[in-house]
């Protein structure tokens, strides 16, 4: 898999569209769902697009330490905490985050395990979503996280321990009514 | 107490299906837009050049000076019409480069 994903990189870098089609297929769910936990459902699509693009253009740079999957994690962390950065997106994220869960209150019931998680989710610092997200929902191991996320072994540690908690105990609660 | 598996499985409940083609054409709409705007840009500074360098050559008196600025000015905007593709990569080369020296 390791392999393959090197090899599609190495395609993509020569300009192959074939490559690019692959690669997004085969991470476009895991990037978005990774960017709907951090950076909220509104801005995630248009943080991985830019995520995608960004591959696309720098696909050369790419040296071969991190695995594929650790680096483009690492462009979509890069972008999201930029998107975090601009106030004016920042307002349009929190109305979008408020929008986005009207919406889905309007549109059906949505599972209260569901709702509570995203709040859960919003009480936890960027960080810790970014390292909650990585370790407990797609599977990297500390390390890997740390390599994405470029933030120290114990930090990523303590990051998703604490965020463990939360959640547990946000959800905890909800599991108990 | 909410285990591990459990709570991984509730963090991804948000996720798109696997396979969603709206959203690799909206990046690759997105790239295309990114091209052309890149294309656009050269081209009018090309324009924009090229006018420069007609406008100091017409104010000219000097016939064969005038002569060798329209020649000048066909064969760089022939040039440009030409190695747009050829610019946009470097700028890309470029761009990696930086980008691996950041790293």
């Amino acid at each position: 898999m390791e392999e393959e994903d090197a090899a599609l990189l190495a395609s993509i870098s020569q300009g192959s569209e074939r490559a690019f089609n692959r690669l997004i297929d085969r991470y476009q769910q895991a990037v978005r769902n990774f960017l709907r936990g951090v950076a909220g459902p509104n801005d995630a699509d248009d943080i991985a697009q830019e995520t995608f693009l960004a591959v696309w253009t720098s696909a050369r740079s790419y040296r071969g330490g991190a695995s594929v999957k650790s680096w483009l994690f690492s462009i979509a962390w890069r972008k999201a905490k930029g998107a975090q950065r601009g106030w004016f997106r920042r307002a349009q994220r929190d109305a979008g985050w408020q929008e986005a869960s009207e919406l889905e209150q309007k549109r059906e019931t949505p599972p209260a395990e569901r709702l509570a998680l995203r709040q859960a989710l919003g009480e936890l610092s960027l960080d810790q979503r970014a390292a909650v997200m990585l370790c407990l929902a797609h599977g990297f191991s500390h390390a890997e996280a740390s390599e994405a996320l470029d933030m120290p072994l114990g930090t990523i540690k303590s990051h998703v321990a604490r965020g463990r908690d939360k959640l547990r105990e946000v959800l905890g609660d909800e599991h108990n009514d | 107490m909410i285990e591990d598996e459990k709570l991984g499985e509730l963090l991804r409940s948000d996720a798109p299906s696997a396979r969603d083609a709206m959203f690799r054409l909206s990046v690759l709409e997105r790239r295309e837009r990114q091209r052309f705007q890149r294309k656009s840009v050269i081209i009018a500074a090309a324009a924009v050049m090229l006018a420069l360098v007609l406008w100091v050559g017409f104010a000219s008196t000097d016939r064969v000076a005038t002569f060798l600025v329209a020649a000048l000015c066909i064969a760089f905007a022939g040039a440009c019409v030409l190695s747009v593709p050829g610019v946009i990569q470097l700028v890309h080369r470029l761009r990696s480069v930086l980008a691996s020296g950041k790293n």
